[in-house]
């Protein structure tokens, strides 16, 4: 079990270890396009599967909608 | 409240180049609100040709159906305020163009349609310029829900609007709505000028 902040909230998460992939998956984010930041830093579409999210850390998710 | 009179904000603001990326309903109405205030340039891109169904929201006329967007919000700029200074690209944005046309400006406007534009020009600006502030708008689509919108604030990056709504055939963008958040990114745009750089 690990502790994160998702877009501003605790959210307490059922694994030991978590990629960006695995947080996405489990929280069944389904817009297509989205920003991803992991305590500040922004990690991009390519890096998902190896970029990994730590107890304690600070995960934004922003959903990009269309609309301008 | 920071308080100021108008010609020590439009002396101040003078100073300052902000970049607008895309001009359609909120780049065409931030940069009117802009230029109306007093900044000094502003760099606005767009590929695209007016349409007549872009006048339920975008700042243009009907006599400008058919014309390229960025040079007819040139024209009308010129006619609300010729002491702005404007340069003009009819160019669609990428990765590679982004950096480089926006060198520059002090702050960037994000107002795009797009959702993967909206992506690519966040993901470029964070990579390539984390220094530089941009100003996104996002959630604007359909009528009324005053009390959705807001901004959220993210080290440089500053995201406008109500955060859910998506454009769609029933959830149409609308004047109102995105005058709101176009309006809104204008007045985060004097905020960050007028209170940081």
């Amino acid at each position: 079990m690990m502790q994160i902040k998702l877009n501003n909230r605790d959210e307490k998460i059922n694994a030991n270890y978590l990629t960006v992939r695995d947080l996405l998956e489990k929280k069944k984010y389904t817009f297509p396009y989205f920003i991803v930041k992991i305590n500040g830093k922004l990690i991009k579409k390519e890096e998902y599967d190896k970029a990994v999210i730590n107890d304690g850390d600070d995960v934004k998710v922003l959903h990009m909608m269309a609309g301008g | 409240m920071k308080r100021m009179t108008f010609e020590q904000i439009k002396e101040k603001l003078q100073k300052f180049t902000v970049g607008i990326a895309g001009c359609g309903g909120l780049g065409s109405n931030c940069a009117v609100a802009l230029s109306r205030v007093g900044v000094g340039k502003l760099v606005m891109v767009d590929f695209d040709v007016i349409e007549e169904s872009n006048l339920n929201r975008q700042y243009f006329f009907y006599d400008q159906i058919g014309e390229k967007k960025v040079f007819a919000l040139k024209s009308n700029i010129e006619r609300i305020n010729p002491q702005t200074s404007i340069e003009a690209h009819d160019t669609t944005l990428t990765e590679e163009n982004v950096p480089e046309i926006f060198a520059k400006c002090d702050v960037v406007v994000e107002a795009f349609d797009r959702a993967d534009m909206k992506k690519m020009i966040a993901e470029t600006v964070l990579d390539n310029m984390p220094e530089k502030p941009l100003v996104m708008g996002v959630g604007l689509a359909g009528f009324g829900d005053n009390n959705s919108f807001g901004v959220k604030k993210m080290g440089n990056l500053y995201i406008c609007g109500d955060g859910e709504t998506e454009t769609s055939d029933d959830l149409p963008p609308l004047a109102p709505r995105v005058g709101i958040v176009s309006n809104m990114e204008a007045n985060q745009v004097m905020e960050i000028l007028l209170n940081g750089l």
